[in-house]
């Protein structure tokens, strides 16, 4: 536990397998989903994949920023954790190697994420780390079983109400997230 | 505004303690009932239609063991007009006589719902195939993706509310 090796998550690419918009042929509510302007660069294959769809892309698109960043209550690494479980429980390899690496860079700590990767989500941690693995992991199986232990063992780590839910949105916000990623695309 | 349907679903009164605890996050709660809206009753529908839409929020909410939130969505069917084919679909089974779109629509609903890992380009390439469009593959996507959400708050909401 005490090894500071220096493990490090890989940056992915996401490429999707169906055709994304093409902004040539984009409408107008795509268009406003993507935020092009004149002066914008390159979209993304992720945003302009996304934005066949373009009621759902702006409003999911607010709501993850808002769960994830959010001002005040859960902390943003334990937020990042939560994304982290999630993706690992829906076998979505781009949003883990992404959130892993936010969570390594808010906390220093790789060592949690090293052992998650090599070893799974059993392994020994500090008593906080591991209340929210398990209940991340609970709550992202399907149907949702997280259970009253879980939330004892978050309550003993002084979680609040507003820190599970907060805690929770994230792990959700990635139920959804993961369900886009991982099926609509691929990484490497 | 919208009213927070998701209070309801919980079945959190306006004055409980979890009720005040939501209410300080009003991004997360106004958040999900313009997510609802997007994916139930888009403004511009690719394809899936509202029908459709409802039975299959009721199916999934039932595949997560959610009957007060599969009853929600089968409401919205009935406002609807329930369709015998799309009250099969929401009760979890197979219309008689299905076509192989509609097919392929319940099998990528159920499947990513229960084994999202074990989904490949195989699986939403054959969505393609079947007869869905490109924008409809991603609706039915983000339709998934949000119940599969929702259902999960919900199951939070309802273990604070035993455990306060």
């Amino acid at each position: 536990m005490t090894e500071t090796r220096n493990f490090k998550v890989k940056a992915l690419t996401w490429h999707p397998y169906l055709p994304p918009v093409e902004l040539t042929d984009a409408t107008p509510e795509q268009l406003a989903a993507m935020q092009v302007t004149p002066s914008s660069g390159k979209v993304s294959p992720y945003v302009r994949t996304l934005a066949h769809d373009p009621d759902s892309y702006v409003t999911r698109t607010r709501l993850f920023n808002d769960i994830m960043y959010v001002k005040g209550g859960l902390d943003r690494a334990e937020r990042e954790l939560g994304a982290l479980i999630a993706s690992c429980i829906n076998g979505c390899t781009y949003c883990a190697s992404v959130h892993a690496r936010r969570y390594i860079e808010l906390t220093g700590n790789a060592n949690t994420v090293e052992r998650i990767y090599r070893f799974g989500l059993h392994e020994p941690e500090s008593s906080r780390v591991r209340a929210i693995i398990d209940f991340c992991e609970a709550l992202s199986i399907t149907p949702p079983s997280a259970n009253q232990n879980q939330m004892a063992a978050l309550r003993q780590e002084g979680l609040s109400d507003a820190d599970i839910l907060d805690l929770a949105h994230s792990a959700a916000i990635f139920g959804w997230a993961n369900r886009l990623m991982h099926t609509l695309g691929h990484s490497h | 505004m919208n009213p927070d349907s998701i209070n309801q679903l919980a079945g959190l009164p306006d004055d409980s303690a979890l009720a005040a605890v939501r209410a300080t996050r009003p991004e997360f709660v106004h958040g999900a009932e313009a997510c609802r809206a997007a994916v139930l009753e888009p403004a511009v529908d690719v394809g899936l239609g509202r029908p459709l839409r409802a039975a299959l929020a009721a199916r999934m909410a039932r595949l997560n063991a959610n009957e007060t939130l599969a009853a929600f969505y089968r409401d919205k069917l009935a406002a609807l007009g329930n369709d015998p084919a799309m009250l099969r679909v929401a009760d979890g089974l197979y219309p008689d006589a299905v076509d192989d779109r509609l097919r392929a629509i319940l099998r990528h609903t159920d499947f990513i719902t229960i084994a999202p890992r074990a989904c490949t380009r195989a699986d939403t390439e054959r969505l393609v195939a079947q007869g869905l469009s490109v924008p409809e593959v991603i609706a039915l996507a983000e339709l998934i993706g949000f119940l599969n959400f929702e259902v999960r708050i919900l199951a939070t909401l309802n273990l604070l509310k035993v455990t306060a």
